[in-house]
Formats: C-alpha cells, structure tokens, sequence
C-alpha cells in the first residue's frame, strides 16, 4: 500500500492553508470534498465582516437609513432550508467574532435572526466575541446574541467619537449594569474581559460586582473612572487574577481621574503576571504599595496623561524595585501627550527651560537598576530629555545585560539643547559591549559635530542583532561623520529610523523637520553601504 | 553522538544537539535513555544541521493562535535552495517532517505546497496532485461556491 499523499492528510493540508489567502482559500474550497471541508474550517474559524455570515440565510437589501450610515435588513424571511443548511455546514466552525463599528449596519438583520433563531447557543463553539466601537444603547442586543457559556473571552469598546459624547454621558447606569448582568448570567466561565466604556462612575459599581461573579476571571480591562476605590477593593476578590489593565479610549480624561478615597490596605494578588495601568503615579503607587510582592510579575506599564515631577518616577521606581524583582518588561510614560494634541505646548521647543524638579536623573533609575536584573524591555517617555549621559547610560546597558529593546525618551516634547549632560554616540559602545540581545534601540542622542566621538576613543564593538536604531528628532549636521561612526556599530541589517511622531507637523520648530530631518535622511542611504564595507576591513584586520 | 539508522539499514551518527530539532526523534532519545540503541532515520540530517542553535517552537506555540493564518509564504534562501527539488521528493520532505514532528521544516515544505496553488484554479490543482472531484452531488460544489464568494474579492 503506498503512502498516503500530504494533500489528502487533513493535518497537513491546514498547515498549507494557513499560508494561503482568502481569494487561494475559494478555490481550494472548490477542489474536492476534504479540501473544502478543511478550508471551511478555517475561513469561518474567525468572522470579522458579519455581512458574509448573515448571507447565509438570505439576501441582505439597503434601507435608507435616518442619518449616519446606511443599514441592512433581509429581502424576505430566512427560510427554514438556509437554517438547516447553516446549521449543518457552518454553525459549529465559528470560533471567534470580532467586528467593529460599521458591522452595526446589520443589526435589523440580526435583531430579525436573534428572533427566529431556536433555544441553544446560536454559534456553539464561539470562544471568543470582540466588538469595537458598539455605540450608546446599541450595547446590549447585537452582542447578547451570540452570548453562552462556551465563550472565554469577550471585549467590547463603546462608540468612539466626539460627536456622540453626549449621547455616551446620556447612558443611564441601569444600561449598563442590565448588560453586566447579561455578560455575568450568559457567559459565567469568562477568563477575559476587556469592558472599554465610559469611565462615568456610576458605571464602577456594576463592573466590580461582574468581576466578582466571574470565577474564572483571568484578565481584565476596564476603563480609568475617575475615582476607583471601588474597583481597587474589588481586586481583593478575585485573587486569581494575572492581568489587569486600566485603559483610556475617551481621549482627554476628566480632571480629577483617579484617585482613591479610601485604598485599600493589602490585595493578596500573588498570580498577577501583567498590569498596565493609565493612571498618575501617585495612584499607581498607592495601588502598587497595596499589592503584595510578586514573583510572578513580569510586565508593567504605567501611563500618566499628566506631568509627573522626578519625585513621583522616584518613588514609583523605588516602590517597584521593592515589589517585583522578576520584572522582565516595564514601560513608563507620562505627559507625552504634550507632543500630539491640539491643547498641548508649543512642539518641539528647543529653548524652553523645565524646572530642574521635571528633570529625571540617574539616581532616580539606580533602585530597578539592582533590583531588577531580568529586565528585556525598557521604555521611558518624558516630555523633557533627562540629565543622563554616557557614562550614566553604560551603568543601565551593564545592569541589564538581557535586554532586547530599549527606548529612553527619543521623542521628547522639549528638546533642550543647553544641557549639562546629554548623550552621544559614544553610548551605543556601552550597549553592543554589554548588551549583546538588543533588537531595537530608541535614543535621543545629541549628534551634532561638537559632541562626535572620535572612533579611536571609542571600545568599537558591532551589534549582533541590532535591527532597528531610531533617533527621533536628533540634532545632527555632519551627517558623513555620523554615518561613519554608525559604520562601526550596525550591522547591514539595522535599521535607522529617525524623525519625530508627534502630529501637527506645522507646529514643530523647523529646525527638527527641515535641517536635522535632511542630515538624518543623508545617513539613511549611505550607511548600508558603508558599513558593509566598514565589515570588510574588520574581517580582513582579523 | 547518537546513532540513526535508515529503512534501508545504512547508519549515521549525529550529535543529539543536532537531531533534537525533531520532537519525535526528542521523545524518542529520553524513552531509550542513555542505552545506544540506535533511532531510525529518514533523510532529514542535512536541514537540522543548518538550522542548529535556532530556537526550537515552544510546545504550546500554537494553542492559543488567534488566527488559523500566517499568509505568508517567504521562505528563507537557503531553505528555498533546500527545498527545490521534484514534487514526489517535496511531498516524501513533507511526511517525514511531519512524521519526525521537525516543524520548521513542516512549514517550509508546506509554505512550498501553497506557493504552488496560488493563482490556481480547482481544476489546474485537482490535475497538479492527481486529486479526485468528489463532490457529490456537483450543486453542492455550487452551492459552497454561492457562500463563499465573497472571499474571492478580499
């Protein structure tokens, strides 16, 4: 008996479909009867656009709708044959949902299946449900649907958009706690929940109380309410969760966010593996004071929209240090926003003085520096450079030989250039000797002819894997001598990204856009070249 | 040194290091333990070598996927040289690799498979690996045709 052919092993047959797109998939549907039954399986694994599910049961007809977007409903009454017939081919090979807002076209077609549809869940095997930007009171019916008991993660993301904000602030709590009832009573044994909300705190009540009566509750997201005592004491009750994220999608939060009038004491978190929080740091603080230590965690994130003086990044640094000492990635960024919204300063400003209690130092680094040696990832966002220098940059790449990404404030708001210390290129010695994992490296380096190094003073060692090295808003000039230095360092592979993110771009000094932007895009396309040739010569001095 | 024996009974030795790239090959060292009963082998050594030192897929990797989906199709230079040979060798590559559970390999024979079927239509495929229409009676073949159509424009 000769071997079986690969094409006609069904396990195989997935793994070459998995490298085909949808347009090869139709056809592999239409080759025989194994094909298609694996091919079905894998394009209706995930369902992101409902109009092909809902033409399953019928032809979809516009109805000219009121305002906004246009909306769908059934030309004539789904028939018994196309239930069957969904029932047996399609039903069960649905895992997971996740649409966004303009899947809400559909809803008079839903609403008109959810009414003929029979008792038992209507996609059985779904596990997991995702709906973005599912506005006002239309929270409720599209998604409770598709709710059972199978399902193990769900996320929902209200409307986002600035027109409808008073529609939003118009919800009335009972919307929202006869939806968390809907989510705790249909979906009992969910491990993920991400509620993306309104942070009105009238919400906060009905969402600790969901939390609690979630046993299987894993991770959760919820958004920043203003004040989040409640879900701070709520977290007491769900000791077995591992990630825990605070997150904004409302743009500006309101002014007096989070606080907590009454924190708790103790939360006995001992699984928490993950949190990210968009919170000040004197609330992540007192949250972290509260928490016991943890040997599980390993990634935290802390976002502020506000200024955070050094004195609050030191004792948030002192307070992890003290905590988490198996920390492999933490990502603080605070204020950043200075650089992207229309309220913000003026960008870019190059002259603009902080006081000297904005600026970070790097004793103010030195506690994780110790404490927590496993460190992969680091990312500090400020709205200032800080006061830190080469020789100040070869402590952190010596205490951290693991890591693999490192960004330190490459896109600060105010660019400072009269400072005592300051980076250069020199510090990229310090990283390739110490650090030799690093994929990506985010600097704000001062690269102008007055602070190049000369190669000789420099310990040249080239990155091993180094792929991505950008430099914001730098300031350069001599882009050849740059492009010379960077020769010893990268490897052809690298990467030079440059220039900076912020929005407005009229706004930002023309200094960083015009005359650093053209020097940096001069070194873009000579230093593949020269660093090959740099490669040469070291492998014939060797 | 471990020593690996073909069907044809011819008996190379590799380092474990090597020859651990196969899962199969894995389990099977630690239930023989440390005795030097020899492993059966087909021809496999040659990639392992090349791929020494790479990151072995964590056990769970594809557990928790998202998607069913990579659509990617790149594969890497040498792998490329490596697997360019006749289809009936391509598909002998396939089976081992899935058989010795080396799933880097799996994936670049695989990768290989869909490059082939792009661009194909149903009938060009069934004639390229001798496949069967079995569709039964034809309408269903239509009617799956009517429901999925709108992948074809995505």
């Amino acid at each position: 008996m000769s071997a079986p052919s690969p094409v006609e092993i069904s396990e195989i047959l997935q793994n070459i479909f998995s490298h085909c797109d949808d347009c090869d998939m139709y056809r592999n549907l239409l080759v025989c009867q194994q094909w298609s039954d694996v091919g079905l399986d894998m394009l209706w694994y995930k369902i992101t656009d409902l109009r092909p599910f809902l033409e399953l049961f019928g032809e979809l007809e516009g109805k000219g709708e009121t305002y906004a977007s246009e909306s769908y409903i059934f030309a004539g009454v789904p028939s018994f044959v196309s239930w069957e017939r969904f029932e047996k081919v399609y039903q069960n090979r649905i895992r997971i949902i996740s649409l966004d807002s303009t899947d809400i076209e559909y809803r008079p077609a839903l609403s008109t299946l959810s009414q003929m549809r029979s008792e038992g869940p209507l996609l059985p095997k779904l596990h997991t449900l995702r709906w973005y930007g599912l506005s006002g009171l239309g929270l409720i019916e599209p998604s409770v649907m598709f709710m059972h008991s199978g399902i193990r993660e769900f996320a929902i993301t209200q409307f986002e958009d600035d027109d409808d904000d008073d529609d939003l602030e118009d919800l009335e709590a009972d919307v929202l706690v006869s939806f968390c009832a809907a989510i705790s009573a249909r979906m009992p044994f969910l491990s993920c929940l991400h509620l993306r909300v309104y942070p009105l705190q009238i919400y906060e009540k009905s969402v600790v109380a969901l939390m609690k009566r979630l046993p299987n509750l894993r991770e959760i997201l919820v958004p920043p309410f203003p004040d989040l005592t409640q879900i701070s004491l709520g977290l007491a009750e769900v000791p077995q969760i591992e990630i825990f994220i605070i997150s904004n999608n409302f743009g500006e939060p309101p002014s007096s966010i989070l606080k907590q009038s009454n924190p708790p004491q103790r939360l006995d978190l001992r699984k928490l593996q993950q949190m990210a929080l968009y919170c000040t740091y004197p609330f992540g603080t007192n949250l972290l004071q509260s928490i016991s230590s943890s040997q599980e965690m390993r990634s935290l994130t802390m976002e502020s929209h506000y200024p955070e003086p050094s004195n609050n990044i030191r004792v948030l640094i002192s307070q992890i240090a003290t905590k988490f000492s198996h920390l492999t990635q933490l990502h603080l960024r605070y204020n950043s926003h200075i650089c992207g919204t229309s309220t913000g300063r003026i960008l870019g400003t190059l002259l603009s003085r902080p006081l000297a209690k904005d600026i970070i130092h790097l004793k103010h680094l030195i506690p994780i520096l110790s404490s927590c040696p496993n460190i992969i990832q680091f990312d500090l966002q400020s709205p200032y450079p800080p006061a830190i220098d080469d020789h100040d940059m070869e402590t952190i790449a010596k205490s951290w030989p693991g890591l693999e990404e490192f960004s330190f404030c490459h896109q600060p708001g105010v660019l400072l250039l009269k400072r005592e210390k300051r980076l250069t290129l020199k510090a990229l010695s310090h990283f390739s000797r110490h650090c030799p994992n690093l994929s990506k490296l985010q600097l704000y380096i001062d690269a102008t002819s007055d602070h190049i190094p000369g190669v000789t003073s420099l310990k040249v060692k080239r990155f091993a894997k180094l792929r991505t090295f950008n430099v914001g808003p730098s300031p350069i000039d001599e882009h050849a001598r740059v492009a010379y230095i960077l020769a010893h360092f990268c490897s052809t592979e690298t990467k030079l990204s440059f220039g900076s993110e912020w929005g407005h771009s009229d706004r930002i000094d023309p200094k960083i856009n015009s005359t650093w932007r053209t020097a940096w895009k001069a070194v873009e396309p000579v230093l593949p070249v020269m660093t090959g040739m740099q490669e040469k010569i070291d492998s014939l001095q060797m | 040194m471990v020593t690996l024996v073909t069907s044809d009974n011819e008996k190379f030795n590799a380092e474990k290091e090597v020859v651990e790239r196969s899962v199969l090959i894995k389990n099977m060292l630690e239930d023989v333990g440390e005795s030097d009963q020899p492993i059966p082998l087909p021809m496999f050594l040659e990639y392992c070598e090349h791929h020494r030192g790479e990151p072995l897929p964590a056990p769970d990797a594809d557990t928790s996927q998202d998607d069913t989906r990579k659509r990617t199709t790149d594969i890497s230079e040498w792998d490329q040289k490596f697997i360019t040979v006749d289809q009936e060798m391509l598909f002998e590559i396939i089976l081992a690799a899935n058989y010795l559970d080396i799933k880097s390999l799996l994936d670049v024979g695989c990768k290989t498979v869909a490059n082939m079927i792009k661009g194909k239509t149903p009938e060009e495929i069934r004639k390229l690996f001798n496949i069967v229409n079995d569709f039964t009676p034809r309408r269903r073949c239509a009617q799956i045709k009517k429901e999925n159509e709108w992948a074809e424009d995505r």
